[in-house]
């Protein structure tokens, strides 16, 4: 009891309830309670004080790193930052030279050998000087050099770029061939845009294939870097990374580098859609996704990244690639996503009821066809209708006109 | 109520280091991690999160502020910024590691651990003495438990709590006393819970 208290000793003051309650919480009534009591007892003061000094050495939670740790994380830390200073001023670099107006950069890098690329792409070539005004227009895919030729492309044809020239070959037509006046101290990237409503494919020399969706954006080197292949994308791209060991691959986007030995992936990085993917269909990469850790992918799985989310999973691949042989496969996907797809590759606009956007899709559509049969084998396997408007195409329930 | 000296020249040092960093002094910005790497460290690991997680929060809060340091010119409170920086960097780590399409509610937990230094008494006395001080803390939910370690440890004021709570000030200020309550009513004898009433 209370009357106790004054035959405590340091140790008894350290079991009782009342006196930790006050050295814990330090609450105002504690407090009143000890100041009265240690009043009436002058005698308890330096045994309550001896108390004191030994409660203040409890600690709550507290955990710490060990030393090494901390030294470590420190490190990591010094590193992060460095690495960062580098690539903002490298960014920075990048922004400037591609001010000609492209919106936003997905990057993928390729180390290639030094020498040739091949593009391959739809009819025919042209080659335009750009000294006065460029006479490409938007719907054109095209390619700007490092030395600020632009090249138009159309249909099917193989461009074959090497470091001092590049030959174009049209279909059933002689190669013609043109100087490149390339002046690599600059490192100056060439730049392939591909509109919405294109798509093409490009052959590098080491036999790396990239095929390039509808509006998409890929830049790459003159000349591949000794030690590696680095090309940057914005969009989607599908391709098929020739091994050779001693010249990494890596893709970059806005949002993740990609490191590569051989393989065959596909990603998908517009900076319009939320969720940004890599799909890995044979061999092995390492995605790092911002500043995060790298996530190794295993073949048939994906990755898919977007603000705060990260996640892999198993999935049916060649739904993924299947646009890069003329065919959307769909395998569950929400209509809002297929008809995204869509738009892409054909340029035009597609909007639809907020009470579709969820519908499932299953299947494949075949993209040669044109338009109008896509749409409707669309109306026709899902409960929906379309009307066209002038550029745009608005999808809603079929039941809601009924 | 205890401590408010040593914890007012904590503040002003706190100011010091801010000023300096913000200056450009980078050996300011060491000094605030050397500080406060440790007391992170122990928040986190009170919310019940996993080792690797806290120390890759406890990174990108420090690497945020080496880049975003302009941020730091209106904060009054830097261990009340970096505790909520870390909290809310946990709490979004905590996102990605569970399911990708659906954001779950961080499942809530806070416990409390008493340990002190081994010297002073005997180590039988210790271990009582820290038993006791968890069995009175263990009354406590989790979120009383995070509001009244961040009161009476971290000596955080209800504002900075309440909104590491995501509360109202003025609820966090209800949680807490009615904390308090809970571990007297259920520790202290019933003549010392008189007493409290007679001087109110």
């Amino acid at each position: 009891m209370q009357m106790n208290y004054h035959k405590y000793a340091v140790s008894d003051f350290l079991k009782d309830d009342s006196f930790i309650l006050w050295r814990l919480l330090g609450e105002e009534s504690d407090y009143l309670f000890w100041t009265h009591f240690m009043e009436e007892h002058p005698e308890k003061q330096d045994t309550i004080n001896e108390a004191i000094r030994i409660f203040k050495s409890v600690h709550l939670n507290d955990y710490s790193l060990s030393p090494e740790k901390k030294e470590q994380l420190w490190r990591d830390l010094q590193q992060s930052i460095a690495t960062t200073t580098r690539d903002r001023r490298r960014t920075r670099y990048f922004t400037l030279s591609a001010i000609a107006g492209v919106a936003a950069m997905l990057a993928l890098a390729f180390w290639l050998m030094p020498d040739a690329a091949v593009i391959q792409s739809p009819n025919t070539v042209a080659l335009v000087e750009q000294s006065e005004q460029p006479t490409y227009n938007d719907t054109d895919i095209r390619l700007e050099l490092a030395n600020k030729e632009t090249v138009v492309l159309e249909q099917d044809a193989v461009i074959q770029y090497t470091e001092s020239s590049i030959t174009v070959t049209a279909n059933n037509q002689p190669a013609t061939s043109t100087k490149i006046k390339a002046d690599h101290k600059k490192k100056e990237w060439n730049k392939l845009t591909v509109p919405k409503g294109k798509r093409t494919s490009l052959i590098l020399s080491d036999g790396t294939k990239i095929w390039v969706n509808s509006g998409s954006y890929l830049e790459f080197p003159p000349a591949f870097d000794e030690d590696k292949r680095e090309i940057k994308i914005e969009g989607e791209i599908y391709i098929e990374v020739s091994r050779d060991t001693n010249h990494p691959f890596r893709v970059y986007t806005s949002d993740m580098k990609i490191n590569v030995l051989g393989t065959r992936f596909n990603v998908s990085a517009y900076e319009e859609d939320a969720v940004h993917q890599v799909v890995l269909v044979e061999g092995n990469v390492e995605v790092t996704p911002g500043k995060r850790e790298p996530v190794r992918l295993s073949p048939d799985h994906m990755l898919a990244i977007s603000a705060n989310k990260i996640k892999t999973s198993k999935v049916d691949v060649y739904s993924y690639i299947s646009w890069k042989d003329g065919l959307l496969q769909f395998n569950s996907e929400p209509l809002s996503l297929v008809l995204a797809r869509i738009s892409r590759y054909y340029n035009r606009t597609l909007t639809y009821e907020d009470n579709i956007k969820d519908l499932k899709c299953t299947g494949k559509l075949v993209l040669f066809d044109d338009l109008a049969t896509v749409l409707q084998t669309i109306s026709h396997t899902l409960t929906v209708t379309y009307e066209i408007k002038e550029n745009t195409i608005h999808f809603s329930n079929t039941k809601n006109k009924l | 109520m205890k401590q408010r000296t040593t914890h007012d020249a904590v503040e002003q040092d706190d100011k010091q280091l801010i000023e300096s960093f913000l200056s450009g002094n980078e050996s300011a910005y060491s000094a605030i991690y050397n500080k406060y790497t440790s007391p992170l460290y122990a928040y986190g690991i009170g919310m019940g999160f996993e080792e690797e997680h806290i120390q890759d929060a406890i990174h990108d809060v420090f690497y945020k502020l080496y880049f975003n340091r302009k941020l730091l010119k209106d904060v009054e409170n830097l261990k009340f910024y970096l505790f909520r920086m870390l909290k809310n960097r946990l709490l979004d780590i905590y996102k990605t590691q569970t399911e990708f399409y659906e954001i779950d509610e961080y499942e809530y937990s806070f416990s409390i651990k008493a340990t002190m230094l081994d010297d002073l008494i005997s180590e039988e006395e210790r271990k009582d003495l820290q038993k006791k001080v968890e069995d009175l803390m263990n009354c406590l939910t989790d979120r009383q438990s995070e509001a009244v370690y961040l009161r009476f440890m971290q000596e955080m004021e209800y504002e900075d709590i309440a909104i590491l709570l995501k509360m109202t000030p003025h609820a966090t200020r209800k949680l807490i006393s009615r904390a308090i309550r809970r571990i007297r009513e259920q520790n202290l004898p019933l003549y010392l819970l008189f007493f409290s009433l007679k001087v109110f």
